[in-house]
């Protein structure tokens, strides 16, 4: 009650954080909806302009981009099976697919009301267990990291399709891009080629725009215009009770991986995203109609990212640890104006905390209006010619990863990825392992070797740390489990080939 | 040779460069047990593993070729050549944007991909590659503040300027 009078409090003292927070949620979804624009990149843009800005109205600003930037990361998803973010890659699968169908309008407003409910969830979190559920972030060690980046990698037994070892190579073939760059612990160059721009590694975004955008650009040169949306289509469909009743599953699923992942540091939107697709899937009544347009399939990733919008916050603002990029950026935010997170913040800077709680809230209306808003032109662009829209998409593909880093070697390398994306659909290679190998790679490489050196070489030490030893326990089950189905789901499909003959 | 044969045989020799590669990085002294050539070897040894899986059962189930099976090889490589040529634009915008500027180079992009989609050259195809553009501009440099490649232009004002 306290906790809700100082916000309202923040309120009328800094009026401000209602215009910022209408003004993020915007410019995070315009940001989020441009392939190659990541929420923290759309954050980052925002920060030169906080500097003269009220602290609270600010870090309000920028909580608020993040969420935005979330939920308009699936809007190209949908539309034209392009990731604006990361964390929207497993969106596309169904998403997708429903716009195929003509069903854009239907996948949009699932999209929008379950990254409603995931941020609603990950907001009562944050402002309840922010120092109490901290502790278990703070107790994470290298060994946990490997148990998380293994659990993640396990997924892959799942996302493997008609094939687990096409399904595998291309998990290893993820592993291997996230091994280009300065090697974590004694700092080689690994698959540099000598070029500088390949130091830091491959960026997991310019995998995804050319495997996804790139590569569906090139396929979509040899295909008859698709079918356009209809008026009945495109009018915005939010979920009616049936579907709210069907997605409830699937969203309860979302927003407890997304709010585990929010508040593990490295965790973060895209690996949540995954997770709960996949868990959604294997406690699906329609397991089948995943990655042929499931309205589950959609509504599990969105209720993630929502959750994860939030709750990722919770370290940043209790320990000072951001547990993603744009948590990284809005600590930032906070530094610009002499303010250290941390558990010293709510001490020196209450009112600015209760301000961004507010913020928060705020941003939870101003994702329905500004979303509502902002769909709209989004339909529309589906119903234009296709050949100007392919068009435009691959030239905003070009400025947009161009505008990553203002690379042009790293336009090179997203074509490039267009061209391995195009083979892999050639020769029906399950591109979504691959993306989980880059995005986890790096992670799971560098703690593992790091706890090694900790433990003097022994690999007993991951079983020592109970987290650890329960992450690695809860993957090997997932594997376990996904060879078994796929196993008996050969079984019988042979069984009915030898049926058939 | 089927499909899945191709692909098996091309992550072998993914897997065999790499592991070469993988074999020459140098050793450094502060190297920890596993090295910086651990993992990614036996990253290799698994795609290897995996793909020679993959050539295997694509022999064993070897069938024969369904009926129609040449005309779908048409259209597929029909495709490929559809995409190589998005493939070139791109690459074509890569090579010529730092001298042509990013507006007029964005322009042709546009206008190009769209001819090459099966558009019309037309006034009206020249207009919304124009006003995409604009468009396109206006958001990364106006709105983002993102310098995009500026080309030959701005020294050639300043000399004529002169």
């Amino acid at each position: 009650m306290n906790e809700l009078m100082a916000m309202f409090g923040a309120v009328v003292a800094s009026p401000m954080i209602i215009p910022a927070a209408f003004g993020g949620i915007a410019w995070g979804i315009l940001g989020g909806a441009l392939p190659g624009i990541s929420p923290s990149i759309t954050m980052a843009l925002l920060l030169p302009f906080t500097y003269g800005a009220d602290p609270t109205a600010a870090v309000v600003l920028l909580a608020s981009t993040y969420l935005g930037a979330e939920y308009g990361g699936s809007i190209p998803a949908i539309l034209i099976r392009t990731p604006g973010t990361n964390s929207a890659a497993a969106t596309v699968i169904d998403g997708y697919a429903m716009k195929e169908q003509g069903k854009a309008g239907e996948a949009l407003g699932i999209s929008l009301y379950s990254t409603l409910l995931g941020s609603i969830f990950g907001v009562i979190l944050l402002i309840t267990l922010t120092q109490p559920l901290a502790n278990v972030a703070l107790a994470f060690q290298p060994t946990s990291y490997v148990g998380l980046g293994v659990l993640g990698l396990s997924v892959i037994a799942s996302l493997a399709g008609e094939s687990l070892i096409k399904g595998m190579m291309a998990g290893f073939i993820g592993l291997m891009i996230a091994t280009v760059g300065t090697d974590p612990v004694t700092g080689l160059n690994r698959f540099t080629f000598d070029d500088p721009e390949l130091l830091s590694g491959i960026p997991p975004i310019l995998v995804m725009v050319g495997i996804y955008a790139v590569a569906e650009l090139f396929e979509q040169s040899s295909q008859p215009g698709w079918r356009q949306t209809n008026s009945a289509d495109a009018s915005i469909k939010m979920p009616d009770a049936l579907m709210r009743a069907r997605l409830r599953v699937a969203q309860v699923i979302g927003a407890v991986i997304g709010f585990i992942e929010g508040l593990t540091p490295g965790g973060g939107g895209t690996i949540a995203a995954f997770l709960s697709y996949n868990e959604a899937k294997r406690w699906s009544k329609k397991p089948e109609e995943f990655g042929n347009g499931s309205p589950e399939g959609i509504a599990a990733p969105e209720t993630a990212n929502g959750a994860v919008s939030a709750t990722a916050l919770i370290p940043m603002l209790g320990l000072g640890i951001p547990g993603s990029n744009s948590a990284a950026v809005l600590l930032g935010g906070f530094l610009i104006h002499g303010m250290t997170p941390g558990p010293m913040l709510f001490t020196k800077h209450y009112d600015v905390v209760m301000g961004l709680y507010a913020g928060k809230v705020i941003s939870l209306f101003a994702l329905v209006i500004v979303g509502y808003l902002i769909l709209r032109p989004c339909i529309w662009l589906v119903n234009r010619p296709k050949h100007y829209l392919m068009a435009f998409i691959f030239a905003l593909v070009l400025s947009g990863v161009y505008a990553i880093h203002n690379s042009l070697f790293h336009v090179g390398i997203a074509l490039a990825f267009g061209v391995i994306g195009y083979g892999m659909k050639y020769f029906r290679i399950p591109t979504l392992p691959m993306v989980l190998g880059v995005v986890l790679g790096f992670m799971v490489e560098s703690n593992y070797r790091r706890a090694l050196v900790l433990s003097d070489g022994d690999h007993m030490t991951f079983t020592e740390d109970p987290i650890a030893a329960t992450l690695l326990a809860l993957a090997a089950i997932f594997i376990v489990i996904s060879l078994v189905r796929h196993f008996r789901d050969s079984l019988k499909s042979g069984k009915a080939e030898q049926k058939a003959a | 040779m089927n499909r899945d044969f191709v692909a098996g045989l091309l992550g072998l020799v993914l897997a065999i460069v790499y592991y070469a590669m993988a074999s020459k990085i140098q050793v450094s002294q502060l190297a920890d047990d596993v090295g910086p050539e651990g993992l990614p070897k036996i990253y290799a040894w698994m795609l290897g593993g995996f793909s020679t899986l993959l050539m295997v059962r694509a022999l064993l189930q070897r069938a024969p070729a369904p009926a129609g099976t040449a005309e779908v090889k048409s259209k597929e490589a029909t495709a490929a050549r559809r995409g190589l040529g998005m493939l070139a634009i791109g690459v074509g915008y890569v090579v010529l944007v730092p001298t042509l500027g990013y507006p007029l180079c964005i322009t042709l992009v546009i206008a190009i991909a769209t001819l090459y989609q099966g558009g019309q050259m037309s006034l009206r195809t020249a207009a919304i590659s124009a006003l995409g553009a604009l468009g396109l501009w206006f958001v990364f440099v106006f709105l983002l503040h993102i310098g995009q490649p500026a080309g030959i232009w701005p020294e050639l004002i300043e000399r004529l300027a002169r």
